[in-house]
């Protein structure tokens, strides 16, 4: 028994492990993007006044150096850091057969996506 | 969409907000909200808007270095970020449907709440029969969500801290409440988390603001989309503000342990207090 809530401990740790991994990666490159978007905008002659790019026009953008285009770019990488964390935790409690935070991994996801069709609507 | 905007004030903001933030455990939106507003005159949707997505930031940056250390109820944060997320959604639509005075001074009432809470008090220990009574009705009540329970390990004290989770039904239900108040103000909202938590669900301290950050994570993630699909978020105001706040907040970790917080809280009460005064009398038009 105490085995068996070790070795639960010791994949939760590794759980912890690699969030914090993924979200230092996610921010480091998030911040790369807008410390570019900051430089190209300073150096572009971009208008003062700009708006975030659509995400569909997110690709040419950045292909263009648009400054816009990237802030956007780093602005969506960090609002979609809780979601990786969210997804890798429902992952590992899947695996690990806890019900009740899988249970609760997936009411926050369908929250999440609620959210997101209500405010697109 | 504001037009050219001081970067200077924008990074400085941003550098006090990150930096006071990590020092003493504030969310930095009770420094840019107002300042933006005040300092440079942008319309409040847009200085909260900018405010709720450099928390994000600051908000993930916390919990990758929480989380590695343990500190952080990964189960505990995302059970009360189900009630936290569709609180989030419920203040952004509120506060689109709030004039700016209205919000302005909402907001005033907010920080000099803040202030008064902050201030150092005098706390009074419970007798010892009261706390044997309450631990008796937690251990009837507990067997249910002892999923909840967690551990970490305080190298201040050089010990395991075992605890239990006790109401996660009343966390949840005033979590709705702290997403409410992120969503309409731009502040963290940990405000109500961070004592509810510690407080009520008897969650230590130290894990309790390693959840709180994790929970930030998502409410303001939600309430930045919302502001970001309705135009206020503008990418020249937002990238000198997120980038100053992550350097001032990896400053003031650094000087956190250099720093007396007493001087620190005495500042930011002031701050709170004169600047909910100036935002009040300029929502009521009797000031400049």
């Amino acid at each position: 028994m105490e085995c068996q809530i070790d070795s639960r401990h010791e994949k939760l740790h590794s759980l912890n492990r690699r969030l914090s991994l993924a979200l230092r990666a996610g921010i480091a490159v998030s911040l790369l993007l807008i410390v570019g978007g900051l430089i190209l905008y300073f150096f572009s002659g971009a208008p003062h006044t700009m708006a975030l790019t659509p995400v569909t026009s997110l690709a040419p953008g950045l292909a263009a150096l648009n400054p816009a285009a990237f802030i956007t770019a780093g602005l969506i990488i960090i609002l979609l850091m809780p979601i990786a964390v969210l997804i890798m935790s429902l992952a590992h409690f899947i695996a690990a057969r806890e019900k009740q935070p899988v249970i609760v991994c997936i009411v926050l996801l369908v929250m999440l996506a609620a959210s997101l069709i209500l405010i697109l609507k | 969409m504001p037009a050219d905007v001081n970067i200077w004030i924008l990074a400085g903001t941003g550098l006090a907000a990150g930096l006071l933030g990590s020092m003493l455990g504030v969310g930095g939106g009770l420094i840019i909200v107002p300042v933006l507003t005040l300092a440079l005159g942008l319309p409040i949707q847009y200085a909260i808007g900018s405010s709720l997505v450099s928390i994000v930031i600051n908000a993930c940056t916390a919990t990758s270095v929480y989380i590695r250390t343990h500190m952080t109820n990964l189960k505990l944060g995302l059970l009360l970020s189900c009630t936290l997320v569709p609180g989030a959604v419920a203040g952004a639509f509120l506060a689109a449907g709030l004039s700016s005075p209205v919000l302005t001074i909402i907001f005033a009432l907010l920080m000099l709440y803040v202030a008064y809470v902050m201030m150092p008090k005098k706390r009074r220990r419970p007798l010892p029969e009261q706390t044997e009574a309450a631990k008796i009705v937690h251990e009837k009540e507990h067997a249910p969500h002892a999923w909840l329970d967690g551990y970490y390990y305080d190298p201040a004290v050089n010990e395991e801290i075992s605890y239990r989770v006790h109401r996660p039904v009343i966390g949840m239900v005033t979590g709705f409440f702290g997403g409410v108040i992120s969503s309409l103000l731009g502040v963290g909202g940990g405000i109500i988390n961070v004592p509810v938590m510690n407080q009520i669900m008897k969650v230590p301290l130290k894990a309790t603001i390693a959840t709180s950050s994790l929970l930030l994570c998502f409410t303001t993630m939600t309430g930045s989309l919302i502001y970001a699909y309705n135009g206020y978020v503008a990418p020249q105001i937002i990238a000198p503000l997120i980038i100053s706040v992550y350097l001032g907040a990896r400053l003031g970790a650094t000087l956190a342990h250099r720093t007396r917080s007493a001087v620190l809280i005495t500042i930011y009460t002031v701050f709170l207090v004169l600047t909910s005064i100036i935002m009040m009398l300029k929502a009521l038009n009797l000031f400049g």
